[in-house]
């Protein structure tokens, strides 16, 4: 097991007790060297003295044969526990004395060393010339001494001292061992604690914090490990709002999406309502009727044909809702004129629900032509009042149109108010909202794409207005719309060009039943036009070329060259006629293409009388004769 | 002419020389008392002996080895002295002027006395150091005397005077087991031990023994020599190198100027020597060595 996988107690064991061993071992060893070799040197030293000793005093006896004198010094010399038997020979060898100590015969022979000692007599030269000083002295041996030396009885001395040494040495290890085991009591718990307490935190225990009861590091680590636990605790909160937010967002997608699907079953029905009256309506004008039968069904076939119109005009509204973007077109024109239609077909829903519709513009309005974008002020009128007569079953409904000054600004008030059911409270901001009507069986039971208030909150929002839902009057509702109008812009009244003789307009469009249509359209508003057809673009180069226009009608998606590039082709060219975009092509981007190709306006198909002779008044100002 | 005339002048010159050279050659030639001491090898004491001699007797004297020979042959000299018993041994006298033989013993001189001028005893005499003995320890006191055997006491000089007298009794080495036999009989019944210059028998080995055998019966070894006092003889009568000289000097003088030369001897100047620890050790109170030497020369010379 390598060091890393211990635990830190056996490591700062290991830190405290290794280097103790070592630094004991290494001053045991040194010290019990020491005290050997002292041992050895006093041993050696104690051997010279003696040695020394007995030389100087065996001379005497020696000589005089008197070796008992010895006995004192040599059984003093044999006391020393190294010293285990002492002989002293003379010169010529014979052995003088023997003495050994008692143990002797307990040392094994091959211990005993052996030291000799010659014992030296420094005598005068008595010669003649010593007499005057001119002596000298010689040495002269007598013996020796052969000293017999055993490290037996020293040995247990060594022993002893090798035993107190590792004794002290086990000592100071334990000692180390403890010092080290009590550093890591200091260290372990507090690490532990923080081990269980982080763990605790991976397993979500954020609220906990631990006390901070350490300085330095571990210190530290406990700050920083509440301070991990406090940005979990806040991580964990934060996720949780976000997940709250995400699922509240994931419920609204759901509805939103299962009210789409509803709306798209729904659709399909109401598809099929006014297309059944259409088609009944004309089938039936093929049959031998009177003229008042005849008025009837053009009549009913012409409401079904409109109604569908507005409902895919609608739908368009409110997948352009989906964007977040709306073409605004604004035109000066007085508000009746553009509602008059519309109210009329509201008057008459009315009077078949036996309700009162009063209608009330302000005087500025009825007198003076406004600046608005026509189409969404009518949508938003017919959503309001559709709404109003479809949720009133009995009482009135009262629309009310008001010009009202704010900074300098002038501002279109709509407000539609009704004795109907009304909106509960907390409904009303969800009514505004596509596709979220109160709920399914509500929609049943009140016929319509319940799209209405949505819409119109939409097209208030782009014309930088407002909407505001209220308690009508006797429990009714009551919608008001405002938004601001737009300035007379001068580069909008276009310079119409004068025409001398009979209006001649030429009709571009690949598709014959298009072009009867708009031929149809334009002969009703214009009966004297001279109307052309070409049915491509090539074509219609060629016929500008040789033929003089007063109004180019373009469809834009053709065979071969399309309308766009056409147009340009022909302000390439230098045509300066009116060239109208004529496309089933609503969105937004339309416009900007069709005037980014040189084209001066559109029609939006299906084509519409009202709207064909509008654009007819504003582009040949077209005098009474002329038509 | 000419030529004569040089010559003439050359010959005087010569002559000139010639007279000269004899003038200064003369008194050398005259006093021909060049001395030539003699020695085995160069040693301090003899050095001072010449210097000493020479300053007494005011004449030249140089330092010569044995093996060294003036180039001239020794006859140069007026006399040699010869220095140490290992010149006088090797000194051949054939072709020698009168030798004088000093630093050597009365034995060692008895072997070729003949040939020689003459010689001075380097031992005080026998009788100089009982008298010693008798002036430490009082006259009546035994002493004894340690001997080879008894030529040696027949040739000591005192085996003429009664033993009873002289309180001397000889101990003969030969007739005990060994030495030290002899030594304790001789302690047993004597005051003192004489020493006698007997290289042998106080030789280097002997003498440690005999001291402490002597000591340990608390008796005082007297002798034999100035040297022994050294190693833990008593007391002893010595003539230094002064003394040598001064009575070298004078046979020396007696010798060349009378061309009498006196018989070899005994010195008659001497000293007396004490070992002041040995006394303090032996409870001796010793008298002083200086009156005490004065005393025994002037003794020796009323008898």
């Amino acid at each position: 097991m390598s060091l890393r996988q211990w635990s830190i107690r056996r490591r700062i064991l290991l830190v405290g007790t290794v280097p103790a061993l070592i630094v004991v071992l290494l001053l045991t060893t040194y010290h019990m060297v020491n005290r050997w070799s002292d041992i050895r040197k006093e041993n050696q030293s104690i051997a010279r003295i003696v040695l020394e000793n007995i030389g100087v005093t065996a001379e005497y006896p020696i000589i005089s044969g008197n070796y008992e004198l010895l006995f004192p010094l040599v059984h003093a010399a044999l006391s020393q526990p190294a010293i285990v038997s002492i002989r002293i020979h003379d010169a010529a060898g014979r052995v003088l004395l023997d003495n050994q100590t008692e143990r002797f015969a307990e040392v094994p022979a091959e211990d005993i060393r052996y030291l000799r000692y010659d014992i030296v007599r420094q005598v005068q030269s008595l010669d003649e010339f010593s007499e005057f000083g001119d002596g000298s002295t010689e040495a002269k041996t007598l013996g020796y001494i052969r000293l017999g030396m055993a490290d037996t009885f020293t040995r247990d001395r060594e022993i002893s001292i090798l035993r107190q040494s590792l004794l002290v040495g086990l000592g100071v290890v334990l000692l180390a061992f403890f010092i080290g085991r009590a550093a890591s009591l200091s260290i372990i718990p507090s690490l532990e604690k923080l081990s269980l307490f982080i763990a605790r935190l991976a397993n979500g225990n954020s609220n906990e914090r631990i006390k901070v009861d350490d300085g330095a590091e571990i210190g530290h680590l406990q700050v920083n490990a509440n301070q991990l636990a406090q940005s979990l605790q806040q991580a964990e909160k934060d996720q949780q709002s976000y997940t709250r937010q995400l699922m509240s967002e994931q419920q609204k997608t759901q509805q939103a999406s299962r009210a789409k699907s509803e709306f798209l079953a729904m659709m399909s029905h109401e598809l099929r309502t006014p297309l059944n009256g259409a088609i009944g309506m004309l089938q039936l004008l093929d049959q031998d009727i009177s003229r008042e039968e005849f008025n009837d069904y053009k009549r009913t076939a012409d409401q079904s044909l409109t109604h569908l119109t507005q409902l895919l005009e609608d739908v368009l509204v409110v997948v352009d809702t989906e964007k977040n973007k709306l073409p605004v077109v604004f035109k000066e024109q007085k508000l009746p004129d553009v509602l008059n239609n519309l109210i009329q077909d509201f008057s008459h829903r009315a009077l078949d629900k036996e309700l009162s519709l009063v209608v009330d513009y302000d005087t500025e309005l009825q007198r003076n032509a406004i600046r608005f974008d026509p189409s969404l002020v009518r949508q938003v009128v017919r959503h309001l009042v559709d709404n109003a007569i479809k949720f009133t079953d009995s009482g009135m409904v009262v629309v009310q149109l008001q010009l009202v000054k704010n900074n300098n600004h002038d501002w279109l008030s709509i407000s539609v108010t009704d004795t109907g059911i009304g909106i509960p409270e907390d409904h009303k901001q969800r009514v505004l909202e596509a596709f979220a009507q109160v709920n399914s069986s509500f929609n049943r039971r009140h016929a319509g794409v319940g799209l209405g208030l949505t819409i119109t909150h939409h097209i208030s929002r782009i014309l930088g207005g407002h909407i505001e839902i209220s308690d009508g009057i006797n429990g009714g509702t009551r919608v008001l719309v405002d938004f601001p109008l737009g300035h007379s812009p001068e580069s909008e009244a276009v310079e119409p060009q004068g025409v001398a003789h009979g209006l001649r307009t030429l009709i571009v469009e690949d598709n014959p039943v298009n072009s009867k249509v708009a031929e149809k359209m334009l002969l009703k508003v214009c009966p004297q036009m001279q109307i052309n057809k070409v049915s491509s673009g090539e074509e219609s180069l060629e016929r500008v070329k040789t033929q003089q226009f007063d109004l180019i009608l373009m469809d834009c998606q053709m065979p071969g060259l399309d309308g766009f590039e056409t147009t340009r082709r022909l302000r390439e060219s230098g045509l300066t006629t009116p060239i109208v975009a004529c496309t089933a092509n609503t969105t937004d981007q339309i416009q900007d293409k069709c005037r980014a190709a040189g084209m001066d306006d559109y029609l939006a198909k299906p084509l519409k009388v009202a709207t064909v002779e509008a654009m007819v008044n504003k582009w040949l100002q077209r005098t009474s004769q002329e038509c | 002419m000419d030529f004569c005339c040089k010559d003439a002048h050359n010959l005087y010159r010569w002559l000139a020389a010639c007279l000269l050279t004899c003038l200064l050659a003369l008194p050398v030639q005259a006093d021909n008392t060049q001395i030539a001491f003699v020695v085995h090898e160069k040693l301090p004491s003899v050095e001072q002996l010449l210097q000493k001699t020479a300053e007494r007797l005011d004449i030249t004297a140089e330092l010569r080895l044995l093996n060294n020979p003036p180039p001239t042959g020794w006859q140069s000299y007026a006399a040699v002295v010869l220095v140490g018993p290992q010149a006088l041994e090797a000194w051949s006298f054939a072709e020698s002027p009168p030798a004088v033989a000093v630093f050597v013993s009365r034995d060692a001189v008895a072997a070729i006395s003949s040939k020689l001028a003459s010689a001075l005893y380097l031992e005080p005499p026998l009788k100089r150091q009982i008298a010693l003995a008798k002036s430490i320890l009082g006259a009546d006191r035994p002493l004894g005397v340690l001997m080879q055997d008894k030529s040696e006491w027949k040739n000591s000089g005192l085996s003429s005077l009664p033993l009873q007298q002289s309180l001397v009794t000889p101990y003969f080495v030969d007739q005990y087991e060994n030495l030290n036999r002899a030594l304790l009989d001789l302690l047993k019944n004597s005051h003192a031990l004489i020493g006698t210059y007997d290289t042998e028998l106080y030789s280097s080995t002997n003498i440690k023994n005999i001291l402490i055998t002597a000591y340990r019966q608390n008796k005082p070894l007297i002798g034999p020599s100035s040297a022994y006092i050294k190693a833990g003889a008593l007391a002893t009568t010595y003539s230094d190198i002064d003394d040598v000289a001064h009575r070298l000097s004078e046979m020396l003088l007696t010798g060349l100027k009378e061309h009498v030369w006196p018989e070899a001897d005994y010195n008659p100047y001497f000293k007396v020597r004490y070992n002041q620890q040995v006394g303090r050790s032996l409870n001796l109170l010793l008298p002083d060595a200086e009156s005490l030497a004065s005393q025994l020369t002037k003794d020796e010379r009323e008898h």
